[in-house]
């Protein structure tokens, strides 16, 4: 197994175009999920994925074979997606529009995801703002420390775990709003 | 559940395809940066002539710039160097005292911008000097031909080295933009500190338990021990219950000023007094026996007493008129 994947890497180095399109379509379904956990639509998701796939490709020499190849390109998927949330708030300070809970966003997503669990799940993602988002992410889900995202997003540990309650609140309050069975199926709801 | 376990459950490792089109996408970037990277470069910045060679002129200005910033700070490491060589018998400093002038280098490069550089260059170097001196701020005092070395405590050191100044500028810039919004949020934040942490704190009491088992105590055991203890400080005209509410109407309900369980002592002393400390009623053997009908309504004072034991001072509220 992991010799298999030390050889595709080899391959890739060198330029095959085949075993680029074999790495890709191992990893494609998960990092596609994960960019689409990171953006705020299906778009951004894509742009993010794209540019993180270059990324990799064209680090795979630095690649040392410490540590699951899998971990290695989740961080730098992770990194470029941070890097692109930076990129993007500097527009949405500009223009003093912070959303709260779009619900254009919802209704726009509601065709693209599907409508099983993963998809209403990130649908709501979606809709939270990007620096929330984040950290709801990496708090939640992946299971960063507080003191891990302060220090990935050079934030403070206070305003971390503010930004991460706030999330959490407002992924609650809209899922009691609009997903009561779903919350009920789960015993969540109050 | 909680709504964390929910999203983590369905949304970690989670695999969803993406569409074709992304791979062409990406191909076709791969396909250009190998066919030769000048070629993405150029296409992706699409600058005019013009301004092209403004900003060849910008790079050629910095270039000069930082070859002179490298030349002051090899001329300086290396007077420091020389310095320290020859002042080994003394506290050797690392070249934080070295007037800059005397360096050849820079006797020669004699530009406007050297000057505003130069200031920079002292900033740096002030800064760094401040570090040493506290990392070196130890205190020797001689006691008894015994030299006893105090250290600063490391982390204060740490701490006291300003975060900031080891920060590149463009993440500099961005701590400034949130600044504003930070101080929005200290009172949210500090409540989110306490909520996060009782939790921790309850933890880490459970765990001082388990390392330490205390014997097994109930909260019964532990009143009804208080209670004793309580018991025994008190005198038995303490333990008297006094009531604080007669309604003398002759309505068999709290007529008279009733003692309970007076009957258990030889002598119980009361006297009534108003509020005008007119005394009213004075019994050395009370009986239950007051009920005021010829009073009027209010507060009145009572003092009680059992055998030779001080006295107990209460009072007691009459309430003649019923409706």
């Amino acid at each position: 197994m992991n010799q298999d994947i030390q050889k595709m890497i080899e391959k890739c180095i060198q330029g095959d175009a085949n075993s680029q399109r074999a790495l890709y379509d191992k990893y494609k379904a998960r990092f596609y999920a994960l960019c689409l956990r990171y953006s705020s639509n299906a778009d951004e998701a894509q742009d993010i994925l794209i540019e993180g796939f270059f990324k990799v490709f064209n680090s795979l020499e630095n690649y040392r074979g410490e540590g699951e190849f899998e971990g290695w390109m989740h961080r730098i998927f992770v990194n470029h997606a941070i890097t692109c949330i930076h990129r993007k708030r500097k527009d949405v300070l500009s223009q003093n529009n912070e959303r709260e809970f779009d619900e254009a966003i919802l209704v726009d997503n509601n065709d693209r995801y599907s409508s099983d669990l993963k998809g209403i799940l990130l649908r709501y993602l979606n809709c939270l703002n990007p620096k929330e988002r984040t950290i709801f992410n990496m708090v939640a889900i992946e299971e960063y420390t507080v003191v891990e995202v302060a220090k990935e997003l050079n934030l403070k540990k206070t305003v971390v775990k503010t930004y991460y309650y706030r999330a959490r609140a407002r992924m609650r309050t809209m899922l009691e709003e609009n997903e009561k069975e779903l919350l009920r199926e789960y015993n969540l709801y109050k | 559940m909680d709504i964390n376990e929910l999203f983590k459950s369905a949304l970690k490792d989670g695999e969803i395809n993406p569409p074709d089109a992304v791979w062409d996408k990406i191909s076709a970037k791969l396909a250009q940066a190998q066919s030769g990277p000048n070629t993405a470069e150029s296409s992706s910045h699409a600058m005019a002539s013009s301004s092209k060679a403004a900003f060849a002129k910008g790079m050629a200005n910095v270039a000069t710039w930082k070859i002179v910033s490298i030349a002051t700070a090899v001329a300086t490491t290396v007077a420091a160097v020389v310095v320290g060589v020859m002042n080994t018998d003394n506290n050797f400093d690392t070249g934080a005292n070295i007037p800059i002038e005397e360096t050849p280098i820079l006797a020669e490069v004699d530009t406007a911008d050297f000057s505003e550089m130069r200031n920079l260059v002292v900033a740096d170097e002030e800064v760094r000097s401040d570090k040493n001196a506290k990392e070196t701020n130890t205190v020797e005092v001689s006691e008894n031909d015994d030299t006893v070395t105090y250290e600063p405590l490391t982390t204060e050191v740490e701490n006291s080295v300003d975060d900031n100044y080891y920060m590149p500028a463009q993440e500099l810039k961005l701590k400034e933009v949130y600044t504003t919004e930070e101080e929005q949020l200290i009172t949210e934040s500090v409540l989110a500190e306490i909520v996060e942490e009782l939790p921790e704190k309850i933890d880490e009491i459970q765990q001082s338990e388990d390392q330490f088992p205390l014997l097994p105590q109930t909260i019964d055991d532990y009143s009804a021990k208080l209670e004793e203890k309580f018991n025994a400080l008190l005198s038995p005209t303490d333990k008297l219950f006094i009531p604080n509410l007669i309604t003398p109407n002759n309505d068999g309900i709290n007529d008279c000023f009733e003692i309970r369980d007076i009957e258990k002592f030889s002598s119980v002393y009361v006297a009534i007094y108003s509020r005008d400390k007119k005394l009213i009623y004075e019994n050395k053997k009370y009986d239950n026996s007051w009920c005021p009908t010829d009073v009027p309504d209010g507060v009145y004072f009572c003092c009680v007493k059992v055998s030779d034991e001080k006295y107990r001072p209460a009072w007691v509220t009459v309430h003649i008129k019923t409706k």
